[in-house]
């Protein structure tokens, strides 16, 4: 394995472990609104160092590309997503989680 | 422009393989046309250097974001207190308030819920008070100097 390999593993560990921590907030946190900020801004960061990882290691200009591209997309629908699933929880009525938790 | 980025789409698309030249010629010109209908370009067009700027700092944003999510939902403590405002913005309906909502759902601690015509409800995640309407300010006016506009002064009431 040469240095090469074990920066894009950085890379990719990385992201699986954000991944990780985006389900964990989904799991932990007490409202679909709370949710809503792990699942688009966790997931995100995690998927785009995963792109990043297979972008060095993929060894071509198109395909790393490509990848950046499928991030790019996948990052603008889920922040749309997010907010069509926040709108139809507030028009529904679903009431928010109001208590404060101290560090 | 447009044709330079969907021809370097169908290029990353097909891996750069020149026989796909044969159909991806065609539905770059058919794509291209399609969107110049569908929105025509803008008069002023874009500056390289703004775009790179917003860029960064999107990027550095939604790093900071995502990390600071991370840590609340992993931390035993979870410290959390949520909260929603209403945030009236001033950029000019259409493509610059899309991406300020787009921009502003992936921004640290906070997440766009509803638009009610140029009121936004935004959950936020922790709630810092006057803090929060600082930094959504700050990234109205990055997105209007993105798009060469000027915000107008925000009414007294408001303040």
């Amino acid at each position: 394995m040469s240095l090469w390999d074990g920066v894009c593993a950085v890379f990719m560990v990385a992201g699986a472990f954000f991944c990780l921590a985006g389900t964990v907030g989904v799991l932990r946190f007490p409202d679909v609104y709370c949710r809503l900020h792990a699942l688009t801004k966790v997931d995100n960061l995690g998927l785009g160092l995963v792109v990043v990882g297979l972008a060095l290691q993929s060894g071509s200009w198109a395909t790393a590309l490509e990848l950046l591209l499928v991030w790019l997309f996948v990052l603008i629908s889920s922040a749309f997503t997010c907010q069509l699933i926040a709108r139809a929880a507030l028009r529904r009525g679903a009431a928010p989680w109001t208590g404060r938790r101290e560090p | 422009m447009r044709v330079v980025l969907l021809g370097l789409a169908w290029w990353a698309l097909c891996d750069g393989d020149p026989s796909s030249y044969v159909f991806g010629v065609p539905v770059v010109a058919v794509v291209a046309t399609v969107s110049f209908i569908l929105s025509p370009p803008r008069q002023g067009g874009w500056s390289l250097v703004e775009v790179l700027r917003f860029a960064l700092f999107f990027f550095s944003g939604s790093v900071q974001g995502g990390v600071d999510v991370a840590r609340r939902a992993l931390l035993p403590s979870m410290p959390i207190s949520p909260v929603f405002i209403r945030y009236r913005m001033r950029l000019p309906a259409g493509t610059p308030q899309t991406l300020f909502r787009i921009t502003l759902s992936l921004m640290p601690g906070t997440l766009n819920a509803d638009v009610l015509g140029d009121e936004l409800v935004v959950h936020a995640l922790v709630d810092r008070g006057e803090g929060l309407h600082r930094e959504l300010d700050d990234l109205e006016l990055r997105v209007s100097r993105l798009f060469g506009l000027r915000l107008p002064p925000r009414e007294a009431a408001h303040a």
